[in-house]
């Protein structure tokens, strides 16, 4: 069973990938038709485009993709679906949900703890405290024994000053008992809470994913930060209410891998001129600086543009 | 094979989720508004189109520029001189001077033809974003200019092209006490003005069709009062009213089958609005109230009709059904409201406002509601809405008796506010629709 599992994976795998390599490239950019005139029109050809999105000074580049020229100069190829998907099943922190995370040992303590253990010190409390009395029963026996003439000042005098030396050792033994309280209740709070943990997550939480949630979203948050300072708002998308996703990679340095696409392929003006303006900011305000050791949550990104609001 | 199938999709699946678990999402709502640097360099031009050439970049930089959503960058800033409408730009350098978006373009003339080619270019990304080229004869090289800046401005902005259109108006010469008044006509940023009509009758409210290059317009001559419509490509006019009380304000119906006007009650103490068919010349009344109903213009999808009415004692907006049922008042501000004008678009009717302040252009929704004053002065009339909706022109008289009226326009956000040039004093706007 579980060679014939391991067979089948990579006959998969191999067929996937296989399948993945001859897809068909993605579609070129299109180009709206021009609105015919009166008179005679001719679109410019197909030759215009191809050397719009040549490379600078290089004007014998046959690559009529403009989303690739940026990419060809300066960074190294976009991953391959194929990549990533090796990347995804290699990756620890997209570990299969079915594997169990192993528990913390703080993160479930034993509910019964706090109470068996504060019963446990009650009854030592007791026991000492019926010990003390005991002691001083006898001493008071022999000091009656021995000195039965001391005037009965004196032997309250004394009564007094042992009776607070008790009061002494009892509050002693309470602190003491009274920390070690304490100190069970403070670690059985903390995985209570926890687990109890809910809202906008914290430096530390894990998503579903194995990614660091809080993280993602700080660096989405400087992401948008950066990009509104570039993003000129298209007249008409000031009023209207459009929603354009753009998706791009960044490179290690910063740089934008490629050119950013957007996601969907509406022919509504209102979004084609968002969308211009949309990655012409990603564009723009490139060389973003991000945490390195964090790259594998900034490298791929998904940023919608809905500028309903008339400035930041 | 089922089992084999199903471990395959979900391989599919498991590994189409772990790429997308490596997406940052976040959602720009906000931005700048600023005017887009645009870099337009010379057009190209072959031999004996030079001339052309030089004014087709300039038109296209000035409509650009009084839209108010662009910059146009001074030439004298480039630092690459393109000089084949085939080279290459070096984006680098349009990149230093700021530019945002370049077009580039050539001029060649061909006998009494003239050929306009342009690319436009976003500089950031380097992408291609749009060309074309249009052929037509030389003495319409200006409209080719409008073509090319309406393409930039449609891909860049949004909107809807606007800038190949033109604007007929009423002419006024002569002293303020005895105003000559002619209709004439030019292209919407001023040029190609001329004189149509000779001054001897008084013309008033000349209204475009909205699906043709014909206008509507009312004559009050000595005698008679009619209601004429005019092509102006082809200069040919024609009587479709003749009425023995004044006729005022007439405008198409949307179809432009239908001309809707007001005209005088015999006693001439009140007026009412009728429908005019242009097939069949038959009248039709739609309002029949004791006061002055004018001023009537339909919605774009012909329902309604928007018109003004002093019925409450003052002049006030209302809005009926195209046949005359459901009269509802609609302005409800202080002051009174005149020649309501629907958008093209349907989302607003535009309106004269006569209050303390002097006389403003405003803007309502059809209901009332959202009521904005674009612009506020001595005196201001006369809305007229450009064909995609986003700018209002109107005419604006100053004081004194050297003063006169003059055209201006507005965009709806109320800013960029511009004269519109003309020779002499000019009132009483009409845009007309794109022309094709």
């Amino acid at each position: 069973m579980k060679r014939s599992f391991v067979i089948s994976f990579f006959v998969h795998l191999g067929l996937i990938l296989s399948a993945l390599l001859v897809l068909p490239a993605p579609p070129p950019f299109k180009v709206a038709e021009p609105t015919p005139i009166t008179v005679d029109i001719s679109t410019i050809s197909d030759k215009v485009q191809q050397q719009a999105t040549t490379k600078d000074d290089v004007p014998d580049v046959k690559d009529n993709a403009p989303k690739e020229s940026k990419a060809k100069e300066d960074a190294p190829p976009a991953p391959k679906v194929a990549d990533k998907v090796k990347l995804a099943a290699h990756e620890p922190k997209a570990a299969p949900p079915e594997d169990p995370v192993p528990p913390e040992p703080k993160a479930d303590p034993p509910p019964k703890l706090k109470t068996s253990d504060t019963k446990a010190l009650d009854q030592m409390l007791a026991d000492d405290a019926a010990k003390q009395a005991d002691e001083q029963k006898k001493l008071d026996d022999q000091k009656k024994a021995a000195d039965e003439k001391k005037k009965a000042e004196e032997k309250k005098k004394a009564d007094d000053k042992k009776k607070a030396d008790q009061k002494k050792k009892l509050d002693a033994v309470l602190a003491d008992a009274q920390l070690k309280l304490s100190k069970i209740a403070g670690e059985s709070a903390a995985p209570a809470k926890a687990s109890a943990k809910t809202g906008t997550p914290k430096h530390g939480d894990k998503n579903a994913q194995g990614t660091d949630a809080a993280a993602s979203a700080t660096i989405a948050s400087a992401l948008v930060s950066k990009v509104k300072g570039c993003f000129n708002i298209p007249p008409a998308a000031r009023e209207a209410n459009v929603s354009v996703p753009i998706h791009f990679i960044l490179n290690r340095d910063g740089s934008v891998q490629g050119q950013p696409e957007e996601q969907g392929n509406s022919a509504d003006p209102v979004v084609q001129a968002t969308a211009r303006a949309a990655i012409s900011a990603i564009v723009e305000c490139q060389m973003y600086d991000l945490p390195a050791d964090q790259y594998d949550l900034w490298k791929d990104n998904v940023l919608d543009f809905n500028p309903t609001q008339l400035s930041g | 094979m089922t089992y084999l199938f199903r471990r395959f999709i979900i391989l599919i699946i498991a590994a189409f989720c772990a790429t997308q678990a490596f997406a940052v999402n976040g959602t720009v709502t906000s931005g700048k508004i600023d005017p887009l640097p645009i870099a337009i360099t010379p057009f190209i031009a072959s031999a004996g189109a030079e001339n052309d050439a030089a004014t087709i970049s300039g038109v296209i930089a000035n409509d650009l520029a009084r839209s108010g959503y662009f910059k146009p960058l001074p030439p004298d800033s480039f630092i690459e001189k393109i000089t084949g409408f085939d080279q290459q730009p070096n984006f680098g350098s349009w990149s230093q001077v700021k530019a945002q978006a370049l077009v580039v373009g050539s001029v060649t003339g061909a006998g009494e033809k003239v050929t306009v080619a342009f690319k436009l270019y976003d500089v950031n990304t380097q992408a291609f974003l749009g060309g074309s080229s249009f052929t037509a004869p030389s003495k319409l090289s200006r409209r080719l200019a409008h073509k090319v800046a309406d393409m930039v401005y449609n891909k860049i902005t949004g909107f809807a092209p606007y800038f190949d259109t033109r604007i007929v108006y009423i002419d006024e010469s002569g002293p303020k006490n005895a105003r000559i008044k002619k209709l004439a006509m030019m292209d919407q940023d001023g040029f190609n003005a001329r004189v149509v009509s000779n001054g001897k009758d008084l013309l008033l409210t000349p209204r475009f069709s909205p699906t043709t290059q014909d206008i509507t317009y009312a004559s009050i001559g000595s005698d008679t009062s009619r209601v004429f419509i005019y092509n102006i490509d082809t200069g040919q006019k024609e009587i479709v009213g003749d009425f023995k009380n004044m006729s005022f304000a007439p405008r198409f119906s949307p179809d432009g089958q239908k001309v809707i006007l007001s005209l005088l009650t015999d006693d001439g103490r009140d007026a009412n609005i009728y429908q005019l068919d242009l097939r069949s010349r038959q009248t039709q009344q739609i309002t029949n109230v004791p006061a002055i109903n004018t001023a009537p213009c339909y919605s774009p999808d012909g329902s309604k009709i928007a018109f003004e009415s002093d019925r409450g004692g003052t002049q006030q907006i209302y809005v009926m059904n195209s046949d005359g049922s459901n009269q509802q008042r609609v302005s409800f501000g202080d002051g009174r409201y005149s020649t309501p004008v629907w958008s093209p678009d349907g989302k607003y009717i535009a309106f004269t406002k006569q209050s303390a302040g002097g006389f403003g252009i405003g803007v309502m929704n059809p209901d009332g509601s959202g009521e904005r004053i674009l612009t506020e002065g001595f005196h201001n009339e006369g809305p007229t809405w450009s064909p995609n909706s986003r700018v209002i022109m109107f005419f604006r008289d100053t004081r004194g008796d050297t003063g006169g009226a003059q055209l201006w326009s507005v965009d709806i956000s109320g800013y960029n506010e511009q004269r519109v040039p003309t020779s002499g004093f000019a009132s009483d706007p009409a845009w007309s629709p794109l022309l094709k």
